[in-house]
């Protein structure tokens, strides 16, 4: 060891104590003669004080968050869960995993000699997919996020070792991730079941070790993951992955998702008909002033209906319900009324509280129908796709929306199951450290603005383009500094991501590790659109659907360390991947569809790239890759592929440009009758034309 | 839990359950504070510093109490959030000017706190891998062999070599960081 740091073991043991008393006077002799020696001593001393609060600080860290998730769980009245939770010890995910040297482990790249099954078979993905690995305590219920947002919900004692028994000690839970097309691809990954095409809304991978021992999961204790939907989330089923010989993942052994409803706080949701508060802020109010906004959307109540005697001539553009009274009752909206009284704590925990309900609560504003309203609110015992097709069958003009939601074959709120309350109260967790951070963003933005807008003269004009511009870059940094500094304001781990928590989720109840792939088988069916069989308009008979075979060869396939040739149909989120040897790859094309070519290659850690529209059914007997920059690749992928990751960063894009548009048309002195002119023609078509309301008519029934 | 009991668990290492029941009394702190010119962020940090002090303060040799704990920490914190406005340069509200008399809580050295925050921001400046071979060590007295263990030394030595490496180069940093703190 260095002299230097015998010097500090010396120092260390004198400030311990642990010098004995002749060594200890020679040593304060020393010190005396020396101030520099002083110095280090009195150096070193501090530093153990440092490190003494620094420990402490993290103990305290640790008592604010079980305090603050204590009060969280009584305040959403989950009553006895509370003390469950807090003496269980709900812990969100925390820290990254140290890197543990063995080869029974995962590290970065590296894989364990045995995967999960307890073989020495990996496939590509497995190769070139980065793990992410989480240390979590077994004896704690988990809620794990991933990097892309999956978040899993890990209950006590769900993983087993070899023995069948619950272990002790920290468990390593690794995570692999492939939600979009640039990581699919590049990953090798196939949607491809035996031969059945499928069209996926995500892959991932999860496995559980502790030293080297492969864990399994206890099937009496599943994992709940829920991954973010990003297209259709109807019809998907959760698919197993088995590793083939040439490297790709075949999916088999499909399972139905699981279809229960996530209760949230229904005043988190957004319950006002869909353009309404656009409206306002576009007309210069405070959208966010929610007495406000409440008291003027509920003045509406009753203006939505028109009464008319029976035997008279019904005024075009409402909905008239049946009725055997003397008066027909005509409506051209929701009754504001109904979304009052709807919109409050009694309705916790229904299917009304659910961020499934909001999403067909937009749809029922634009039918403007009452009567399918109170489908869903007379029948709260029932599931949810239930309700949906009851309306798909009473609205004529429905166009598909609610048959589309029946097939989601939503069900019911579960309110037993701990894991899918976890996910919930996560989901919470995460919108609020979410809107925070996105309101402080906004603020500073404004106010760099404003500071900006200030400057009047030419010179500062150019500034100012130029200044905006460099805001917009900086943008998604800051944000992240906001999420974090609203995560421990909150009192939460600023570990946590900063990704969007995602509204419309898959939610996988999962008994083995391994590959995973939510799909949607694609059939015929879903091709052309029709229900069943697929019938030739032009002879009129059932007709087989033809495979016309296709060949690509790829020039110099030598000079490649891999080589990865994708079919993309058109519109689907399919992702197939063609076998071959020797640059010769065949694939057989569905003559219904319309493919693009891509071929990935790597030369070391170089990418290159080839890309084809409207594939035909021949022999491509010359193909040439160019190389490529890896984030050009990624660019070009994405675009490829037609899965919707990329609405995130719109969505953000968006905010931008709208936000600054409209603090400039903020004006204080707004008439209130026009605003009630405006909301009210807005809210309900029928209002320009019959203004009065029905207490106006000479009414006795009501 | 009596506060017997709370100081016994915190002098004996199981301090993390006699934290979770002190968290109790935040919202007394939280109110005070708020009431005299802070927000809830303040109130945060300075109830976070002050059940450090606390800890550290039953820690030490001589500590005897002699009011209630909840009393002596509540003490701690107005003292903490006095010290603060002074620092904002900000009114002390007269309430709080007020000697508080009958909690006894020694008035946290001025200097000492200042080394101490350089010392923390010293250690958060080393590697992650160094600060929690430290913390590990000092702070949670683990055993050098299972420390090695943890976190993938290959031997005993190695970790005993890594914790003096990381020892002197915190005390670089902290050296750097009281020459720049000095100039200001």
């Amino acid at each position: 060891m260095r002299k230097e740091l015998e010097l500090i073991e010396k120092i260390e043991a004198y400030l311990q104590g642990r010098l004995s008393p002749a060594e200890t006077q020679a040593f304060e002799e020393q010190m005396a003669g020396d101030p520099a020696l002083q110095d280090e001593v009195e150096l070193q001393r501090q530093l153990m004080t440092g490190i003494d609060r620094a420990g402490l600080r993290e103990e305290v860290a640790k008592a604010r968050k079980r305090y603050t998730l204590q009060q969280r769980l009584v305040k959403w009245g989950l009553g006895g869960l509370a003390a469950a939770a807090v003496t269980v010890g709900l812990l969100y995910y925390l820290s990254h995993a140290d890197k543990l040297h063995s080869q029974h482990t995962y590290q970065d790249a590296t894989l364990p000699d045995y995967n999960e099954a307890g073989k020495k078979k990996w496939a590509d993905a497995d190769k070139y997919l980065p793990a992410q690995s989480y240390l979590i305590d077994p004896d704690r219920d988990t809620v794990i996020e991933t990097e892309k947002g999956i978040v899993l919900a890990i209950p006590a004692k769900a993983f087993l070792d070899e023995g069948d028994r619950p272990t002790k000690g920290q468990i390593q839970v690794v995570l692999k991730e492939a939600l979009d097309p640039a990581t699919i691809m590049t990953a090798g990954l196939s949607t491809r079941s035996d031969t059945q095409m499928l069209s996926t809304g995500g892959m991932f991978f999860l496995d559980a070790r502790q030293g080297s021992q492969i864990l399994h999961i206890d099937t009496t204790r599943p994992v709940t993951a829920q991954i973010p939907a990003a297209g259709d989330p109807s019809n998907m089923q959760l698919y197993k992955g088995k590793r083939m010989e040439n490297g790709t993942i075949n999916w088999v052994d499909p399972r139905p998702l699981e279809h229960s409803l996530t209760a949230v706080d229904i005043m988190t949701l957004d319950f006002y008909p869909p353009n309404y508060l656009d409206s306002l802020r576009t007309w210069g109010y405070d959208s966010k002033d929610r007495r406000f906004t409440d008291s003027l959307y509920f003045s509406f109540a009753g203006f939505y209906q028109r009464a008319v005697p029976q035997g008279e001539e019904l005024p075009q553009g409402f909905y008239y319900a049946k009725t055997d009274s003397s008066y027909i009752t005509g409506s051209c909206g929701i009754d504001p009324a109904k979304i009052r009284t709807i919109w409050s704590s009694k309705f916790q925990n229904t299917l009304l509280a659910t961020r499934e309900f909001e999403q067909r609560l937009h749809w029922l504003y634009i039918s403007g129908r009452n009567d399918l309203l109170d489908l869903y609110i007379d029948h709260l015992d029932r599931n949810l796709s239930d309700i949906d097709s009851m309306v798909a069958r009473k609205f004529d003009m429905d166009n598909g929306i609610f048959q589309a939601f029946a097939r989601r074959h939503d069900g019911k709120v579960n309110n037993t199951s701990p894991q899918i309350r976890q996910l919930a109260a996560y989901y919470k967790m995460k919108t609020q450290v979410y809107t925070a951070a996105m309101t402080k963003a906004k603020n500073e933005y404004r106010s760099r603005q404003a500071a900006l807008e200030s400057l009047s003269n030419a010179r500062a004009e150019q500034h100012m383009v130029d200044s905006f511009a460099r805001v917009q870059q900086n943008y998604r940094q800051e944000f992240k500094v906001n999420f974090q500094a609203a995560c421990r304001q909150l009192g939460y781990d600023t570990a946590i991501k900063p990704t969007p928590p995602a509204t419309v989720v898959y939610t996988a109840t999962i008994t083995t590790t391994g590959w995973c792939n939510i799909d949607r088988a694609v059939t015929a069916a879903t091709l052309n659109r029709t229900t069943v069989e697929y019938t030739d308009s032009t002879t009129n008979k059932k007709a087989v659907i033809r495979y016309l075979p296709m060949t690509v060869h790829i020039t110099d396939w030598k000079s490649y360390d891999r080589l990865y040739v994708y079919l993309l149909p058109d519109q689907l989120s399919s992702f197939m991947r063609a076998s071959g040897a020797e640059g010769a790859y065949a694939e057989n094309l569905n003559e219904l569809l319309r493919y693009r070519l891509v071929c990935i290659g790597y030369k070391g850690e170089q990418a290159w790239y080839y890309q084809q529209d409207k594939l035909a059914p021949v022999t491509y007997p010359d193909i040439r890759l160019s190389s490529i920059s890896t984030e050009e690749l990624t660019t070009r992928l994405a675009l490829a592929g037609s899965m919707t990751q990329t609405m995130e960063l719109q969505k953000e894009n968006t905010f931008l440009q709208l936000d600054w548009q409209d603090q400039k048309r903020i004006r204080r002195n707004q008439q209130l009758d026009s605003l009630e002119f405006n909301t009210g023609s807005m809210l309900f078509h029928c209002w320009i034309h019959f203004g009065r309301p029905v207490s106006d008519t000479t009414s006795t029934e009501n | 839990m009596p506060d017997q009991q709370l100081i016994h668990r915190i002098r004996s290492g199981q301090s993390d359950k006699a934290l979770a029941t002190l968290y109790h009394h935040f919202p007394m702190v939280r109110k005070m504070i708020r009431t005299n010119g802070g927000n809830a962020a303040d109130a945060e940090d300075i109830f976070q510093e002050a059940l450090i002090l606390l800890v550290r303060n039953i820690r030490q040799r001589d500590f005897t109490l002699t009011s209630k704990l909840s009393t002596y920490l509540f003490g701690i914190c107005r003292l903490l959030w006095k010290d603060e406005l002074r620092r904002r340069s900000r009114p002390i509200p007269h309430e709080l000017a007020q000697d508080s008399a009958g909690t006894e809580a020694p008035p946290p050295h001025e200097e000492k706190e200042q080394q101490a925050r350089l010392a923390e921001k010293a250690l958060d400046e080393l590697g992650e891998r160094c600060r929690e071979l430290l913390l590990l060590f000092y702070h949670a007295g683990m055993k050098l062999k299972d420390i090695a263990a943890r976190m993938g030394y290959s031997a005993e030595n190695t970790a005993k070599n890594q914790k003096y490496k990381c020892l002197e180069a915190a005390k670089i940093r902290l050296k750097q960081l009281q020459q720049i703190h000095q100039t200001l």
